[in-house]
C-alpha cells in the first residue's frame, strides 16, 4: 500500500473518530432548539469538545496509518486487522463514554438542593478524566486486539506456517 | 518458512482477520456508536446546565413605572412558581415576564414557592430575585408569596424557621397563610409545606381558610399555594392538600387556585367548580405525563399571564418566547 493510500485510510479513520465523537452533539442541539434544559450553546464547552474530538481524531488517524504499516510487514495479516482493531476501540470508546454523564449525573444530580455550578470543579474534573480514560481505554484494547496478531516470535522465527493459517480461516 | 528476527509475525492462532469477523466487529461498533450516542445526548440533556450551572443573562430591560390599571372590576396580574435558581431558565423566564408587561403591563406578581434553591434567601436574594425581576422591582410590581419545600428542605428545623422569616420580611408578609385584595379579586395564599390535616398549626390554618372564604366578598376568589392537589408531574398529586384544600375551595366558590412544586404547566378541568394550576417551571424542568384531571399539561418553561375583566378571567401560559401554550377564559363562579 502506499503511503498516499495509508494516509487516506488514517483519514478516514481520524474522520469517523470525530464524527463517533460529535454527533451526539447534533441530538443535544436539536433538543436545545425546541427549548430543552440541556443545550450546550455555550461556545466555551462546545468548543473545547470540539478541540477533543478533533485531537482525539488526528490521534486515531495517525495510529491507523502505524498499525497499516505494521501490518503489511506482518506475514499473513491484512488491512482489514488494523481495521478490526480501530472497530473494537470505537466501540470501546463509546461504552466507557457513555459512563461519564452516567457518573456525572450520579455523582452530582441527585440531590435536587444541590447546585451543580458550586460544584463545577468536579464536573470539569469528571468530563475530563471520563473522555481521556476512555480513550485510553479504547486504545488499549484496540493495542492489545492487534498487538497479538504482530506479537513477534521469540525465535525470530514464524511458528505458524501459512499453510496453517490458511486451513484455520 | 523463515523469518528475520525484525519481522513482526503472528502468533500460534493467529490468522489475518476475515471479513466475517471485520463485518461483526464494525455492525458492533456501530451498535455502541449509535446506542452510547443517544443515551449520551439523553443524559447530558438531563444536567441542568440551564437551571444553575449557566448563570445566563439578566434582562436589561427599563419598562414604565406604574403602567397597570386596577381597578375595582378589572387587573392584570402574573404567576410564577419554583423560580429561585439564579441560573440562566430563571433569567430566560424573567426576560419575558418583562417584554410581557411591556405589551400588556401588570402590577402583581403570585410566587408560588421555592424562590431561593441551593441556599437562604438572604445569601442569593440578589442573584434570584432582584437581578432577574429588576425590571418589575422598578416598575413597582407587588409579589405575593406562598412557601414553598425547598425553603425547608435542606435546614434544620430552626434555620428553616428562620428561612421563612427571613422571606416574609423580605417580601413584607404577615404570614405563612395570609388574604390580598387586588382589585376584584381576592388571594388565598395557603403554607401547604405543613400537613394540613395533622401537622402542627394545620388544623388551625384550615379553620382560618374556611373563615376567611366565607367572609369574603370578592367577585374572585384565587387560591396560591407550592404544592398541587392535582399534578401529572414528577412529584404527582399531593393529596393532603386534595382532601383538605379542594372541599373548602369548592364549597366556597374559589375560582381558580395556582400552584407549582412539580416543573411544568399543566391546568386541569374544573373540579368541582375550581380550576388548578400547576405553573412550576420558572426556572426547572420536569416530565408531566397528563391525567384524567388534566385539560392541558407541558413541560416547558413557563409563567401565567392572568387578566380579569369583570366576570371574565383570561389566563394564559407563557413560555420564554413569548409562546401562549395554552389559554382559557373563566366565567366567575359568584356571578352564576
Amino acid at each position: 500500500m502506499s503511503s498516499r493510500r495509508r494516509l487516506a485510510h488514517g483519514v478516514v479513520a481520524g474522520l469517523g473518530v470525530f464524527l463517533v465523537d460529535v454527533w451526539p452533539l447534533l441530538l443535544i442541539w436539536r433538543a436545545g432548539a425546541s427549548g430543552a434544559v440541556g443545550d450546550l450553546s455555550e461556545m466555551r464547552f462546545l468548543g473545547v469538545g470540539v478541540a477533543y474530538s478533533i485531537g482525539l481524531a488526528v490521534l486515531s488517524g495517525t495510529l491507523m496509518i502505524i498499525a497499516l504499516r505494521r501490518a503489511e510487514a506482518s506475514p499473513g495479516l491484512g488491512r482489514l486487522d488494523p481495521w478490526g482493531a480501530y472497530a473494537l476501540g470505537i466501540g470501546v470508546y463509546n461504552l466507557a463514554l457513555t459512563a461519564v454523564p452516567a457518573l456525572i449525573y450520579w455523582m452530582l444530580l441527585t440531590d435536587e438542593n444541590e447546585s451543580l455550578r458550586s460544584r463545577s470543579w468536579l464536573l470539569y474534573l469528571l468530563w475530563v478524566a471520563g473522555h481521556v480514560g476512555a480513550a485510553v481505554v479504547a486504545l488499549l484494547a484496540a493495542r492489545g486486539f492487534l498487538g497479538r496478531r504482530l506479537a513477534p516470535s521469540p525465535s525470530g522465527v514464524a511458528v505458524s506456517p501459512p499453510e496453517t493459517v490458511e486451513s484455520l480461516r | 518458512m523463515g523469518a528475520s528476527s525484525d519481522v513482526p509475525t503472528r502468533v500460534p492462532d493467529g490468522a489475518a482477520f476475515s471479513r466475517r469477523g471485520m463485518l461483526g466487529l464494525v455492525g458492533g461498533g456501530l451498535l455502541t456508536v449509535l446506542a452510547g450516542g443517544s443515551v449520551r445526548a439523553f443524559l447530558y440533556e438531563r444536567l441542568r446546565w440551564g437551571e444553575d450551572f449557566f448563570p445566563g443573562t439578566p434582562p436589561d430591560i427599563v419598562l414604565e413605572r406604574d403602567a397597570w390599571a386596577t381597578t375595582g372590576e378589572s387587573i392584570t396580574f402574573a404567576v410564577l412558581g419554583d423560580n429561585g435558581t439564579g441560573g440562566r431558565n430563571q433569567m430566560d423566564v424573567a426576560r419575558q415576564m418583562a417584554r410581557t408587561y411591556q405589551a400588556t403591563p401588570y402590577g402583581l406578581v403570585l410566587l408560588a414557592g421555592d424562590i431561593s434553591y441551593y441556599g437562604s434567601i438572604d445569601d442569593r436574594w440578589d442573584e434570584v430575585f432582584v437581578e432577574p425581576y429588576r425590571p418589575l422591582i422598578d416598575a413597582g410590581v407587588e409579589w405575593e408569596l406562598a412557601i414553598g419545600n425547598h425553603e425547608l428542605s435542606e435546614k434544620k428545623s430552626d434555620d428553616a424557621a428562620a428561612e421563612i422569616d427571613a422571606q416574609l420580611r423580605r417580601f413584607g408578609k404577615p404570614g405563612t397563610y395570609y388574604t390580598a385584595r387586588h382589585g376584584p379579586m381576592e388571594v388565598f395564599v395557603l403554607d401547604s409545606t405543613i400537613p394540613l390535616s395533622t401537622g402542627e398549626g394545620g388544623p388551625e390554618q384550615l379553620a382560618w381558610l374556611e373563615s376567611a372564604l366565607a367572609a369574603s366578598d370578592a367577585r374572585w376568589k384565587v387560591g396560591l399555594m407550592h404544592q398541587p392537589p392535582y399534578s401529572s408531574g414528577n412529584h404527582g398529586s399531593h393529596l393532603e392538600v386534595r382532601d383538605a384544600v379542594q372541599p373548602l375551595f369548592a364549597r366556597y366558590g374559589v375560582d381558580i387556585a395556582f400552584t407549582g412544586h412539580d416543573h411544568h404547566y399543566e391546568r386541569t378541568t374544573a373540579q368541582d367548580g375550581v380550576v388548578w394550576i400547576v405553573s412550576g417551571a420558572g426556572a426547572k424542568l420536569t416530565r408531566v405525563d397528563g391525567a384524567d384531571f388534566t385539560a392541558h399539561a407541558e413541560s416547558t418553561l413557563q409563567f401565567m399571564l392572568v387578566r380579569i375583566d369583570g366576570d371574565a378571567m383570561d389566563v394564559r401560559a407563557i413560555t420564554t418566547d413569548g409562546t401562549v401554550i395554552d389559554q382559557v377564559t373563566l366565567r366567575a363562579r359568584s356571578a352564576s
